[in-house]
């Protein structure tokens, strides 16, 4: 480990790379501090895998620099570079076995046979992997793959992780124990991780910081929190499961409150504290998670700042919370809002019902254009 | 990738066997092989062992005279350039094979299927009009050298025809697209990520090659081995026509003793020899792990 603590592990500084003249990864800044989990999330063709293979080496970028502990690594090949990927397919060699496989990087560095033996043994054990180092990867169950293709690359000590969308094909509840077991191995090595994704779920359960990619740019960084409560533009929130969006212009700026005229006359209310930027952009409309919002029957005397009267058009069982859509009866804006199954509330409503749907203005989130 | 493939394989054809459904599967597959291919294999064993009469007519007692006949120094030699010439031929084939496929993989690009059919266009024409081709080319007033002789850079016309380089190039020239092949298939199936992923762990393009590439289309080398190395190994019309009399291989001595002399038993012993040690090198690159190579093929 070298002491430039004050340099973050891994800088971009206005990348740029085209694919036969279009734009895949559009001017990108950004740094990963060290020691952290670093997730580039957006939908698929975003740029994001780009992002990672330009850092791996495994692309070369058209403009702007590429730094890894404050030193520039442009023409740097991928083999020379102190980084190693994980890659969506894992990639490991067929024909050797998990030791061989693990032992791959380390005879390329020249590493002694003593150590590499060492240095495998720990692998092994912190991976649990112990008894199957003779198998080859064909013999191998999906998570243990998944532990072999980490182990080859962290045997190595990188300076960062690269890690593509590693648990894309493993199955859910596997997806969930590796995410908990990455998260454990990523603590006990103190490696940096920069994790590519476009599963929302796992960024928001990993990360340190999230950096949403669209269309080569990025769009928004922080943590997993202000990602997801605090989607700056429309794009992201939906990308971060809001399926409440609202776009439409500030009418009332006046006191703490942002008053939010949707183009049908919805009157949406904000907290003007959550506009961050202060209002230097123009606010583009109002976006709220479905977790957020209540249901009552017609009638109820709610005391909060948003409430519609409406009428429920559906309701979708999905197990853990019933997805309910209310159409607003005055407007016809469609509202979602998950009604938890925890007080038996999907048996108090029924689809046609009247009801009124409401939240507090804290919970509606601001978007900017 | 192979290992666990193979055993699936297996118990899978014991479990085949066992439950006898397999009979209607392999009975006119069966009759096909005993037709084609074991009897007239049994008809020329039953004939090698026959004693030839006075005026060339075969006589019905036994004899081993024939493969006693194979001890002479003239035919161990003729079965010895055999060996070294397909062996050489193979090793060839497969040093501007192996070059070829992997450029025309890497570097192909969209006229990858186009540069393959280029490879594999020549093998449709006759193979006798190609080898009296270069035939001509390689004669002593052949294009070759004519033109090294009107550039000055020979003196007197080079001895290309009626040598072993002759038969090697012949051989060479015939079996080429057989080992390209079977190595551009392997080479194309190869997974790329495997090639990023030994890249990114550190891994320079040399070495990547020696250790990812070459050990994972080792099937294709093996592949085109048996398909250069195995008939190379039973030719003959490419030794009559670029060899001569001076350059003969073991195609030649059965041909010699069938046409020239008539003589069927001894050719069918010779026949015999031939088979029996294409059999023995196909079993033994079977045992050396060319299991996965035969399924693929399969």
């Amino acid at each position: 480990m070298t002491n430039k603590n004050s340099a973050p592990c891994v800088e971009l500084r206005g990348v740029v790379k085209k694919f036969s003249g279009l734009v895949a990864v559009d001017h990108v800044d950004l740094k990963v501090e060290q020691g952290k989990v670093f997730s580039l999330l957006g939908p698929s063709g975003c740029g994001k895998t780009t992002t990672l293979r330009l850092v791996a080496g495994l692309e070369m970028l058209d403009e702007g620099d590429i730094l890894i502990d404050g030193e520039v690594i442009n023409d740097v090949p991928a083999y020379n570079r102190d980084c190693s990927t994980v890659f969506q397919t894992l990639a490991l060699f067929p024909h050797m076995t998990v030791e061989g496989n693990i032992a791959y990087g380390l005879e390329r560095r020249k590493v002694d046979k003593a150590e590499i033996k060492v240095r495998i043994g720990e692998m092994v054990e912190l991976m649990g992997l112990g008894g199957m180092e003779k198998r080859h990867p064909a013999q191998l169950s999906g998570g243990q793959r998944q532990r072999v293709a980490l182990a080859r690359s962290l045997v190595l000590r990188p300076k960062i992780l690269l890690l593509d969308e590693p648990l894309a094909s493993l199955d859910r509840k596997l997806r969930k124990e590796m995410q908990v077991e990455l998260k454990r191995i990523q603590r006990e090595v103190g490696i940096t991780f920069l994790y590519v994704t476009h599963d929302q779920k796992v960024a928001l359960s990993i990360s340190d910081i999230i950096a949403v990619m669209a269309n080569g740019k990025l769009e928004q960084i922080g943590s997993a929190r202000d990602i997801y409560e605090t989607p700056k533009t429309k794009l992201i929130a939906d990308f971060m499961g809001a399926s409440n969006i609202f776009p439409g212009k500030a009418r009332d700026k006046a006191g703490k409150n942002v008053e939010i005229e949707t183009e049908s006359g919805l009157k949406i209310i904000a907290l003007k504290g959550k506009d961050k930027d202060g209002n230097s952009k123009e606010i583009t409309g109002v976006s709220v998670h479905p977790e957020l919002i209540g249901i009552s029957h017609k009638g109820t005397d709610v005391k909060v700042g948003n409430k519609f009267e409406g009428k429920i058009v559906e309701m979708i069982y999905q197990g853990d919370f019933i997805e309910t859509k209310v159409v607003i009866g005055r407007t016809g804006e469609q509202i979602t809002a998950n009604l938890g199954s925890e007080f038996g509330q999907e048996t108090q409503f029924s689809p046609g019902e009247e009801v009124v749907v409401y939240w507090n203005p804290a919970s509606s989130n601001i978007l900017l254009g | 990738m192979s290992s666990s493939k193979s055993v699936g394989l297996r118990e899978k054809a014991a479990k085949f066997l066992s439950d006898q459904v397999y009979l209607p599967y392999v009975g006119p597959i069966s009759i096909w092989i005993l037709l084609f291919v074991f009897a007239p294999l049994g008809v020329v064993l039953y004939f090698s062992f026959l004693r030839v009469g006075p005026f060339g007519q075969i006589l019905n007692s036994f004899t081993l005279e024939h493969y006693r006949l194979m001890l002479k120094p003239t035919y161990i030699q003729v079965f010895m350039r055999t060996f070294v010439f397909s062996f050489g031929t193979n090793i060839i084939c497969l040093l501007i094979g192996y070059p070829l496929a992997y450029f025309i993989v890497r570097c192909g690009g969209k006229w990858k299927t186009f540069l393959m059919f280029l490879v594999i266009v020549p093998s449709w024409t006759c193979y006798l009009i190609r080898l009296y081709a270069l035939k001509t080319l390689t004669g002593n007033g052949g294009l070759i050298n004519e033109a090294l002789l009107n550039l000055g850079l020979i003196s007197s016309p080079l001895n290309i025809l009626y040598t072993p380089f002759a038969v090697v190039l012949g051989l060479v020239f015939g079996f080429l697209p057989f080992m390209v092949l079977p190595i551009y298939a392997s080479l194309e199936g190869l997974d790329p990520s495997l090639l990023e992923a030994s890249e990114d762990l550190g891994a320079t393009p040399l070495k990547r090659f020696f250790t990812v590439t070459l050990p994972l289309t080792k099937g294709g080398i093996l592949a085109g081995t048996i398909l250069v190395f195995i008939p190379s190994l039973g030719e003959w019309l490419v030794p009559m026509l670029l060899g001569g009399a001076k350059v003969m291989m073991a195609g030649n001595l059965i041909e010699e003793q069938y046409i020239k002399l008539g003589n069927i038993p001894a050719g069918s012993s010779i026949a015999v020899v031939l088979t029996t040690i294409v059999v023995l090198i196909i079993y033994l690159s079977v045992k050396m792990g060319g299991e996965e190579v035969l399924e693929r093929m399969m």
